[in-house]
């Protein structure tokens, strides 16, 4: 918890649905002594001509001129590069990792934006503009006008089954994609079912084979003709990708296995739902455990709208003990 | 030697710079749809307030430009507030410039990338007369949900078969920037237009 910017923020982590502005990040370009969010208008400048270009030839990997951030690989570097080259005094911005708003990441890359560009932050998916992701879709089905950020860790899908950057970039270029369908089948051959679970790979506008980064598939066909667009950051590798409005966006499967979502035997411990991704938890060392939304702000909506799971009494009575 | 004036750029860089990309990557998101672009008080002869503002968000020492039937004024004020070099090559441009009601018979000379890069292609800035009437358009594609229409007055009538031809090379082409006076509307290569006036 010690990087930089962390240890230095001002408590802007919004608590609650209303978004909310500090009063000194509030001025025009918050923080001084930086430029309005961190990155020099030279940066940017090449960042947006990338997005341009990704977005007129979709799943596409465009390479681009990735910069040092003051956080390490790993840590959303492609995203953040990518939200700050589109992000406007104007936005409200959500961060999510793994889909919750609260966890170190999130709070980070939010504080991060809060300090340098003074823009309201919200843990709202609808009150959202800008949502930067890591691994998770909202589960609440996003409008149009929004953008998407995805930080992508490994942009190339095919990496896995070609490490040569050279002949991925020509299979790309000869559609040559057959490896991907061989790669499926052997999860086939192997567990008797495509046991691939995250970053399963797609297909988007009939042409590009595209990792859409590491979120279950439970989350795949959120991509499909969606009406928000969708950009995708790898600082690391420094490629930036991205699926424009209402495109096409296939899970590569087979006529006789399908492609099919991941499901649950138990619903939300909290809230109820039974539709939503659910995270495991392991409660203690006697085998107990819950299931979880993954995704907080769903989680608690529901909640405030009354839906009760059966350990839903739990966080209240754990407030009441800290009370009392 | 004659007196040059060179007109101001953004008022502020930084955040009408943003303004507009933000604009601009709405369009080229959602291909055919009109977004507005404004800010500019003056631009140089001949060039529209939307052309400038996406040549002052776009443009910098890395991106030659080429610029097609605009004059000296033009080219000093990109080389002024860009530091782009300003070219009379299209095949080494990044973005090219045609003035409203050009032939573009020349458009097919810039860069659509190459099989490995398609990236590595031509941007083309293209003034029009205006995006509210004119002749209809019928597009489909990526980023489009169901069908687009669009208008276009004061564009050559050679654009749709050499657009046509464009597609047809996906993933290469160039992609397109109608610029209308203070509106654009963005054609990426991926689009299909059909119209009355398409192939003769």
């Amino acid at each position: 918890m010690q990087g930089h910017f962390i240890s230095t923020a001002t408590d802007n982590t919004s608590i609650g649905t209303a978004p909310q502005r500090t009063g000194r990040q509030a001025q025009e370009g918050g923080d001084s002594g930086y430029n309005f969010a961190f990155l020099d208008e030279q940066t940017k400048r090449m960042v947006r001509r990338a997005l341009l270009k990704a977005v007129a030839i979709p799943g596409y990997q465009v390479p681009f001129a990735s910069r040092e951030m003051p956080m390490p690989y790993g840590w959303g570097t492609g995203g953040i590069q990518v939200t700050a080259s589109v992000i406007k005094h104007d936005d409200v911005l959500k961060v999510i990792d793994q889909g919750a708003d609260d966890t170190t990441n999130a709070v980070s890359i939010r504080s991060f934006f809060a300090r340098t560009t003074g823009v309201a932050t919200t843990e709202s998916t609808a009150e959202a503009t800008l949502v930067q992701t890591r691994h998770r879709i909202p589960e609440q089905p996003l409008r149009e006008g929004q953008i998407l950020v995805y930080q992508v860790p490994i942009p190339e899908p095919l990496r896995w089954v070609e490490p040569r950057e050279t002949e991925t970039r020509t299979m790309h270029a000869h559609e040559e994609y057959g490896v991907m369908h061989v790669k499926l089948y052997e999860d086939i051959a192997r567990h008797g079912r495509i046991a691939t679970s995250f970053d399963y790979p797609v297909l988007v506008a009939g042409r590009y084979v595209m990792s859409p980064s590491p979120i279950p598939k439970f989350d795949n066909p959120k991509m499909h003709d969606s009406p928000a667009l969708q950009l995708f950051g790898a600082g690391r590798e420094q490629r930036i990708y991205a699926i424009p409005p209402y495109t096409t966006v296939r899970s590569l499967d087979f006529e006789d296995f399908p492609f099919e979502v991941q499901q649950w035997d138990a619903c939300c411990g909290l809230c109820g739902a039974d539709d939503s991704y659910l995270d495991e938890i392991i409660l203690d060392d006697a085998g107990g455990r819950m299931f979880v939304c993954s995704d907080s702000d769903h989680c608690r909506k529901r909640r405030e709208a009354g839906h009760v799971g059966p350990m839903g009494g739990t966080t209240q009575t754990l407030e009441g003990s800290d009370n009392g | 030697m004659r007196m040059q004036t060179i007109l101001p750029g953004f008022d502020n860089p930084v955040h009408d710079a943003g303004r507009i990309f933000r604009a601009v990557l709405d369009a080229m998101a959602r291909p055919g749809r009109v977004v507005s672009l404004t800010g500019l008080s003056g631009t140089p002869a001949g060039m529209h307030v939307s052309t400038a503002a996406v040549a002052l968000t776009l443009f910098d020492a890395d991106t030659p430009v080429c610029p097609e039937g605009f004059g000296d004024d033009s080219a000093a004020w990109l080389q002024f507030h860009c530091g782009c070099p300003v070219l009379s090559a299209p095949e080494e441009a990044l973005f090219g410039l045609f003035r409203s009601g050009m032939q573009l018979d020349g458009a097919e000379r810039y860069s659509g990338g190459s099989e490995s890069y398609p990236d590595r292609s031509a941007t083309l800035l293209v003034q029009v007369d205006s995006l509210r009437e004119g002749d209809q358009l019928r597009l489909e594609g990526p980023g489009i949900q169901d069908e687009q229409r669009l208008a276009v007055s004061g564009l050559d009538r050679a654009f749709w078969p050499l657009f046509a031809r464009n597609r047809a090379t996906y993933p290469l082409g160039v992609d397109v920037i109608l610029c209308a006076p203070s509106e654009v509307a963005c054609l990426p290569r991926t689009i299909t237009a059909r119209g009355p006036i398409t192939c003769m």
